[in-house]
């Protein structure tokens, strides 16, 4: 009698064990938290991947999203690095340059983005500059020799910094005019003849005005599918420390609107929506949702591929990162 | 023609009607709400979308973004609380009406102006749909720079009776928009190190303190909102429709102005009520002073701000450029289904474009008959102990608030704009003449800069930029002149001693920020927060002047006539002591804010609405928990089940887990 109570208590614990087990391994709610305002690229994708991710993760969790704008996702980027749960309860969507910002800007010398735990990333592809037809300037030459206007929207932005890229590692004459809301915006100006170009853009931001502008060249080293291979701006760079600068901000686009986890996040939880990524990125409902998003083609970079590159980024020395710092002044 | 009957027959499908009709409601109910804006809103909705025709989605979307500038006049009208930031403008005569017992009047007029504005709004629309593409490439940056400065002027007709605290106020305003992360440099402005005001002062949160707390405070004073036995009339409803009627010409224009400038990027819904409001006070018309009920000042901001949906809709379609901070959502769903603004949405897919002006104009129709025929009990709230309704506003306030960063700085912030607007109130400082300047900083500052990078000074010689910038000028003198004469007037002023203090204050915190910008800012994110700051301290340093003046010659007790028909604006002599009741909101908010951080907002919600209704009065103690209880259950359903989203964990289950 009692050997079978105690026979009956044994297995109770051991189901009781094994149920808290799978439970440390399962996942209740997911906040992804967005680093920009609702309505934008990050914020689309975000809504997409909301929808799918939790299929592929233990406990099949709900998955919301939350919206926390600020200085083109640095504001969401520090409190992930600072105050954000590390219980898997929370990931976040920022902006694939977070992964220099420190570089950049000695402001930001105080956060690492090799801590970060990154997730997976989902376009991994080549920023052009452009210009309007109506402008004339339809080659790279005559886009570093011309005096003429280039929209850009904050100091941070992509389309700032690659504009300031060229401009002073080529000597380019154009002028960058910052301050417009986006790249639509930007577009507008260029169809009002009010400024000429724009540099740092994706080919899924301008498939509705394809045939009105001129691409001028390439950052980075992917290819478009369907699309010519243009010149890169870095080839034309001659100093070797300025070229290295330039490639360093490049290599960004290769994890091009990337997933986040708090440094502190367990190993094993970070583990699992790696592969929950890499299985839906595989999805065929994820990629029609995705899809919709005009003409985004999903070519995704895993999380270890990111964190290699990142860790990349951060072992050239002091003066390449002196040179990157002058490089989109 | 073809393309009309092709979009009225396409929308005449069921599932399409019912998702229109769906949108309108969840659109009423945002728009009651304050806290929860049509942005959220729509943020939330599009992924309901995924699975639907496009007829189907835009139907549901923008039958909800058509609506929520109807029903936001509910609590504007009774609470003197701006469902969202468009309705701030009617607080000021629509809560003035009620306290009248003129609400079903108000919620009359106020209904059928956003339902003539809305259709209108869809007319230009339609209209604009074959012109679209020209017009929006006719307008140039530095004609956006010069339509924001325009705006600005109406200041000038908001300024009230003490204009030069009136554009003390504006500037005010102004500066208070700078803080953040500016544009052109990307350096932080008064964030005194907090990632929290980044992105600037939440606009939804300022309004609300603004706004909606001072008028709880003398809500609670007077015990209920109507202040007097008398029983609201249905027959009001009717007079308010005949109202509008009757000022038909003003209806127009102000739909005008809504629809124009809902179409110009930067000049949101906030912005174009306030100048239909400063335009309609211009002529007050045979009815009371504007502030205090005049109905042009309900009819005027409600069908500009219906007006402007469709309005903002035509750089959206033409271009693809947001003409609002909605429509940048509602262009994600565009391109979820596989649309692309711009030409095609004039050619191959007129058909969809068409059924938009549609929604637009079916929604708002639906909207203001769903709003007249709950005026009946609505009114009637007018007569409910203020014991009751301000625990519950209270509640609103504050969830609505945490809602919008899940911080507690938001409380902070909503309670801080909740003092300042008190005292604004107060001291007869126009809080509309600060709305303004605190919508338009931001535009001005980026429009000039823009203009300024793309073509120096020559734009200042642009026909359209000459125009409206002259406007300006002959409106503010205009304006100017008749203060001149009206200088010596007379008539009440607050009491003498408190304005000497705030206005000294006000001095030198715009001495504070003048220094601090001058030596902490580059040229270019300095200029427009010092020309503000200097404008600021000039004003407020004449008007402390000015009053010690006053205050020496006189004798420290200014006489107060109970009222007096000289004065214009939105202030009256305060003729109870206000002290009270002002630190009574202050107090109940902070209580709530505790609450809300300690034990979370559901609990929080119960235990206040509970306990204040018998703090402040119940007899039994049966009712404060029956309507507790309801209270919860509604807050439940709009911010977890409605807006599903994490909140914070409390303090209480933080500790509890720690354990």
């Amino acid at each position: 009698m009692v050997f079978r109570a105690l026979r009956a208590i044994a297995f109770a614990v051991v189901w009781a064990v094994s149920v808290v087990c799978a439970q440390a391994t399962e996942f209740k709610t997911v906040t992804i938290k967005v680093g920009y305002g609702p309505g934008g690229g990050y914020d689309q994708t975000s809504r997409i991947i909301a929808r799918h991710i939790g299929r592929y993760l233990a406990g099949n969790p709900d998955i919301v999203v939350q919206n926390v704008p600020g200085g083109g996702s640095l504001k969401l980027t520090k409190m992930v690095l600072g105050s954000e749960p590390a219980d898997g309860s929370v990931i976040a969507s920022v902006s694939e340059a977070m992964s220099y910002a420190p570089v950049l800007d000695p402001a930001n010398a105080n956060f690492d983005p090799l801590a970060l735990q990154w997730i997976g990333s989902l376009v991994n592809e080549p920023a052009y500059c452009l210009t309007t037809k109506s402008s004339g300037i339809d080659t790279m030459d005559k886009f570093l020799q011309s005096d003429f206007l280039v929209g850009s929207t904050g100091k941070s932005s992509v389309t700032y910094i690659f504009a300031a890229m060229v401009k002073n590692g080529l000597n380019a004459k154009f002028k960058v005019v910052t301050g417009f809301e986006g790249t639509a915006d930007i577009l507008l100006a260029m169809q009002r003849g009010e400024i000429a170009g724009m540099c740092g853009v994706s080919s899924y931001n301008i498939s509705g005005n394809r045939d009105t502008l001129n691409l001028i060249g390439t950052f980075g080293s992917g290819t478009v599918p369907g699309e010519e291979k243009l010149e890169r701006f870095t080839a034309r760079i001659q100093d070797p420390k300025v070229k290295e600068a330039a490639t360093l901000i490049e290599s960004a686009l290769h994890f091009h609107h990337p997933l986040i986890a708090p440094p502190a996040t367990p190993k094993e939880t970070v583990e699992a929506f790696r592969a929950a990524y890499g299985r839906m990125v595989k999805d065929p409902a994820f990629l029609a949702d995705i899809g919709k998003l005009g003409e985004m083609a999903v070519n995704a970079t895993s999380g270890e591929e990111i964190s290699r590159l990142v860790s990349q980024q951060q072992a050239v020395g002091p003066d390449v990162f002196e040179a990157a710092r002058n490089l989109v002044k | 023609m073809d393309l009309v009957l092709t979009a009225i027959v396409e929308m005449a499908q069921p599932f399409r009607m019912l998702m229109l009709v769906a949108g309108v409601f969840a659109g009423l109910v945002v728009g009651v709400v304050p806290g929860i804006g049509g942005l959220f809103a729509m943020a939330l909705l599009i992924p309901m979308t995924y699975n639907m025709d496009a007829y189907s989605a835009f139907a549901l979307l923008l039958g909800m973004g058509s609506v929520n500038t109807t029903s936001d006049t509910i609590p504007a009208i009774l609470f003197g609380v701006p469902g969202s930031v468009g309705a701030a403008a009617t607080v000021l005569d629509g809560h003035a009406m009620a306290k009248k017992g003129e609400a079903a009047r108000a919620f009359g007029a106020s209904y059928s102006a956003s339902m003539i504005g809305g259709v209108f709004g869809a007319l230009v629309l339609a209209a604009a749909i074959p012109v679209m593409r020209p017009l929006v490439l006719y307008l140039k940056t530095p004609d956006f720079f010069a339509i924001c400065a325009f705006g600005l002027s109406i200041v000038a007709m908001l300024a009230g009776s003490q204009p030069l605290k009136g554009l003390a106020a504006a500037m005010f305003g102004m500066l208070a928009s700078f803080v953040g992360i500016d544009k052109i440099a990307g350096i932080d402005r008064w964030t005194f190190g907090q990632i929290y005001l980044w992105d600037g002062l939440p606009v939804a949160l300022v309004f609300l303190g603004l706004f909606g707390l001072p008028e709880l405070a003398s809500l609670l004073l007077r015990g209920s909102i109507q202040g007097n036995a008398e029983k609201p009339t249905y027959a009001g409803m009717w007079q308010g429709i005949l109202d509008t009627l009757r000022e038909w010409p003003l209806v127009l224009k102000c739909s005008t102005i809504g629809s124009l400038l809902g179409a110009v990027p930067g000049v949101g819904i906030a912005v174009l009520d306030w100048i239909a409001y400063g335009y309609a006070s211009r002529r007050p018309g045979s009815g009371p002073k504007f502030g205090e009920g005049n109905v042009r000042g309900v009819i005027a901001p409600e069908s500009a701000n219906n007006a402007k949906e469709g309005g903002s809709l035509i750089p959206t379609i033409a271009f693809g450029v947001p003409g609002s901070a909605s429509m940048s959502i509602l262009l994600g769903a565009f391109v979820l289904h596989g649309l692309v603004p711009g030409p095609d949405m004039l050619g191959k897919n007129a058909a969809l474009t068409i059924s938009m002006v549609f929604s637009i104009a079916v929604a708002n129709i639906v909207g203001a008959v769903t709003c007249l025929v709950l005026t009946r009990p609505l009114a009637r709230v007018a007569q409910v102990s203020a014991a009751v309704l301000v625990p519950l506003v209270v509640t609103f306030i504050v969830v609505g608030a945490y809602q919008t960063n899940m911080s507690a700085f938001d409380f902070v912030l909503v309670i801080g704009m909740g003092a300042i607007g008190m005292a604004m109130k107060e001291l007869n400082w126009p809080r509309s003449a600060f709305s303004l300047g605190f919508v338009l900083g931001p535009s001005l500052e980026n429009y000039f800069f823009l203009a300024y990078q793309i073509s120096g000074w020559s734009w200042l010689a642009q026909p359209l930029v000459l125009v409206l910038l002259g406007l300006a000028v002959v409106g503010v003198i205009r304006q100017t002149l008749s203060w001149i004469r009206a200088r010596n007037a007379g008539g009440p002023l607050p009491p003498a001693l408190p304005d000497i203090v705030a206005s000294a204050a006000m001095t030198v915190l715009a001495l504070a920020a003048l220094v601090t910008a001058a030596i902490g800012f580059p040229f270019e994110a300095a200029i427009f927060p010092m020309i503000t700051a200097g404008l600021l301290m000039v004003f407020s340093l004449v008007t402390t002047v000015q009053t010690t003046l006053r205050w020496w010659k006189r004798g420290p007790s200014t006489p107060l006539s109970a009222t007096s028909p000289r004065t214009p604006g939105e202030w009256s002599p305060a003729t109870q002591p206000t002290m009270k009741g002002n630190l009574g909101i202050v107090g109940l908010c902070l209580a709530l804010a505790v609450l809300i951080l300690v034990v979370g907002h559901l609990a929080a919600t119960f235990i206040f609405v509970a306990g204040s209704i018998m703090l402040l009065g119940s007899k039994s103690w049966r009712s404060p928990l029956v309507i507790a209880a309801a209270t919860t259950v509604f807050v439940y359903a709009v911010f977890d089940v409605l807006a599903s989203q994490p909140w914070p964990q409390p303090w209480l289950a933080g500790i509890r887990q720690f354990l």
